[in-house]
């Protein structure tokens, strides 16, 4: 479904990414872990070109993003959670979720108000419709940046850290969220240091370091049976703790 | 397309330029506040200067129209063609003929020092190291420089704030005219007797013009010789000022820069002027700003309109870090040379364009103040760079901006006291035509002090009532 080949970025002399290859099936709900800075944000970002890879390509469904024109069309396919929520403070919840279909013509403003209000009843806030962002605690707001994604019909969902920025006792009502779009079957590449939630929630696990793919596989073959050292030394540190 | 555009232009400037040599009328260029050569007296410009450019007027049938510009400023007024003849007891001196063409003197003129009634200095050949006042420019300012290398000159922008230097003690004499002098001194000052220099005054026109010269000539001549001049000069100073009545109260005081003779009516005039080139200014600078800030967005975004970024960076560079005083001057004296247009237009596009760089750095840093994840949400919704910055980053940038553009009014309104330099009759230089007529500057000044501060205060207002909005808008 996705497919990413060589990718490479720099920020001006610093090579971030050294060449990164990876394929991502329809339903794969994919974990990326690895050490601060080892680029796994970066690359969560490089995927639907909110950073501009420095060469490689990042191919949706056979249609290269990388100077594609239709770049804006094809967005709306990938969904994008932020570690800040990044809602749009000067609109309440319902605007921030219908902003964009409305805007694209995707749907007309009824409808989409009809589809947000089904969307906010599915995350538990369809009372706060008229509430503006800073209205809401962070757990809520992370729901409504989801809810923002899925009105866009996307395929494909990357989240960006989305439980880092929460307090501990909201943690659990995003990560419930999460459970349910996986098991209605949505593609899924998730960026955390949250290594308990990926190694239970991920199907398939990427270690990257060093701004490589260092090691891939299923959530037990990385967890249990690590092969890599640089993974195996990781792993340690985290247990330590 | 440009070309088609730089053709419109050229031809629209030779017919501005065409329409304005046709006139029938005749420039002076002066600066009415040199009693009683030029003065202001019932909301007009009188004096013997005007009244002689009367006669030249009527010589050639052409009608007089007086404009009143700063004393620096009337050779240039007159070397750009914007005003015909200058005169405003302009004494002969070598560099001023460098620059446009003398007339015959109509007028001996003697440069006298004014000293306090207990002052030790009995003669001009007694000044060593002391401080003198002059008027910026004047004949006097530029003989003490020349010839009196220990003494310390200080040069006012006008002869009534040398003659309060003197009267706070601040300087030891003036030096100026003795015709004037003699309408400008209270009864603790004296003139001394030994002028410092005697010189001629004459009227000047632009260099080369001979056919305008020889009329000057021909009616200065015959003012001369019929006796005319002395009996114009003798009408002005024969004139009561208020001056001369000792002891006003306060309420006189007042009554003098307010009522008397209608002076109410320069304020009234200068704070239509300053609002209106405020106001005007505001426009344009909007206008401007919002076209710069806006392509420098785009170009920083998409990298498009490479060339308006370059343009939009230039044009803010060279506002913001020259003077405005300077701006104006380029504006009206050498982009506007051959133009005869309205000044108040000048000031109004003057400040406009320097408003506008300063507008377009505010909204910029309206932009840059919205949260980068909020734009880059947009992104990845798939809206395109359009979207994002009309529906997200504008509403949220307005926030910042408009308090500050607000600001930026404020200064404006300030800032068109500078106005005065190319003769535009804005507050400020209200307050100076009130004080050159009642020889005191602290009601004119309190009372424009006062009114700008009004306006301020009640924008201020404005600005906080706009920003609880905005704040309240969003929540």
């Amino acid at each position: 479904m996705l497919v990413v080949k060589d990718l490479k970025k720099s920020f001006g002399k610093k090579e971030v990414l050294k060449g990164i290859d990876l394929t991502i099936e329809k339903g794969d709900v994919l974990g990326i872990i690895g050490p601060s800075g080892c680029g796994k944000s970066t690359f969560l970002r490089c995927l639907n070109l909110l950073e501009k890879p420095t060469s490689g390509h990042v191919i949706l469904e056979g249609d290269d993003l990388i100077d594609n024109k239709e770049l804006d069309k094809i967005r709306r396919k990938i969904g994008m959670v932020f570690q800040q929520f990044n809602l749009f403070e000067n609109m309440t919840v319902l605007e921030n979720i219908t902003l964009a279909p409305i805007l694209l013509k995707i749907m007309s403003r009824e409808d989409a108000k009809k589809e947000a209000i089904k969307l906010l009843d599915k995350i538990g806030l369809k009372d706060k419709a008229d509430n503006y962002p800073e209205e809401l605690s962070g757990g809520q707001k992370q729901r409504v940046a989801i809810a923002r994604s899925l009105i866009m019909k996307c395929e494909i969902m990357l989240f960006d850290e989305p439980t880092s920025a929460l307090d501990p006792e909201m943690i659990g009502e995003v990560t419930e969220l999460m459970r349910q779009l996986r098991n209605e079957g949505m593609t899924m590449v998730i960026v955390s240091h949250e290594i308990s939630f990926i190694k239970n929630f991920c199907n398939k696990v990427v270690f990257m370091s060093d701004g490589k793919i260092q090691e891939m596989g299923t959530s037990e073959e990385i967890f249990e049976h690590p092969k890599n050292e640089l993974l195996i030394n990781f792993l340690s540190k985290i247990n330590k703790r | 397309m440009k070309k088609k555009i730089i053709y419109l232009f050229l031809i629209i400037m030779i017919l501005v330029s065409g329409c304005g040599s046709k006139k029938k009328t005749l420039t002076l260029a002066t600066e009415a506040g040199f009693a009683p050569y030029e003065y202001y007296k019932n909301g007009e410009i009188v004096g013997v200067d005007i009244d002689i450019g009367k006669e030249i007027a009527k010589e050639l049938g052409m009608e007089l129209v007086i404009k009143d510009v700063a004393f620096d400023s009337i050779i240039s007024e007159v070397k750009t063609e914007k005003s015909d003849i200058g005169a405003a007891g302009i004494s002969y001196t070598q560099e001023r003929a460098k620059e446009v063409d003398f007339t015959i003197d109509y007028m001996e003129s003697r440069q006298i020092l004014i000293v306090k009634n207990n002052s030790k200095i009995k003669s001009p050949s007694q000044l060593t190291n002391e401080k003198v006042a002059v008027q910026l420019g004047s004949v006097a300012d530029e003989y003490l420089t020349e010839n009196y290398p220990y003494l310390t000159v200080v040069r006012e922008k006008k002869f009534l704030a040398a003659m309060q230097d003197l009267r706070d003690d601040k300087v030891s004499a003036v030096a100026m005219d003795e015709i004037p002098a003699k309408e400008l001194i209270t009864s603790d000052m004296v003139i001394l007797d030994d002028a410092l220099v005697v010189d001629h005054y004459g009227m000047i026109v632009k260099k080369g013009n001979q056919e305008l010269l020889n009329k000057v000539n021909k009616v200065i001549k015959r003012l001369k010789e019929d006796g005319t001049i002395d009996n114009i000069l003798l009408k002005h100073l024969g004139l009561k000022t208020e001056k001369t009545q000792k002891k006003q109260t306060i309420i006189d005081k007042f009554y003098y820069s307010v009522i008397y003779d209608g002076r109410y009516k320069y304020i009234i005039e200068g704070l239509k002027n300053t609002i209106l080139i405020a106001l005007g200014a505001v426009v344009i600078g909007i206008l401007l700003g919002g076209i710069t800030a806006v392509s420098r967005n785009i170009y920083d975004n998409t990298n498009k309109f490479k060339i308006m970024n370059e343009l939009s960076k230039l044009y803010v560079t060279i506002i913001r870090g020259t003077p405005s005083t300077l701006q104006l001057m380029i504006i009206y004296y050498v982009i506007f040379k051959a133009v005869s247009v309205n000044i108040v237009l000048v000031g109004i596009l003057a400040f406009g364009i320097n408003s506008g760089a300063y507008v377009s750095e505010i909204i910029r840093a309206g932009f840059n103040s919205v949260k980068k994840g909020q734009i880059e949400a947009g992104y990845a919704l798939g809206l395109h760079y359009s979207q994002v910055t009309s529906k997200i980053v504008l509403p949220e940038a307005l926030k910042n901006i408009l308090p500050a553009l607000g600001n930026e009014f404020i200064t404006l309104v300030k800032e068109t006291s500078i106005g005065a330099y190319i003769g535009i009759i804005e507050l400020t230089k209200a307050s100076d035509i009130i004080a050159s007529r009642t020889y005191d500057y602290f009601f004119p000044l309190m009372i424009i002090g006062l009114i700008y501060l009004c306006i301020t205060l009640f924008l201020s207002k404005c600005i906080h009532i706009m920003e609880v909005r905005l704040n309240h808008a969003s929540r």
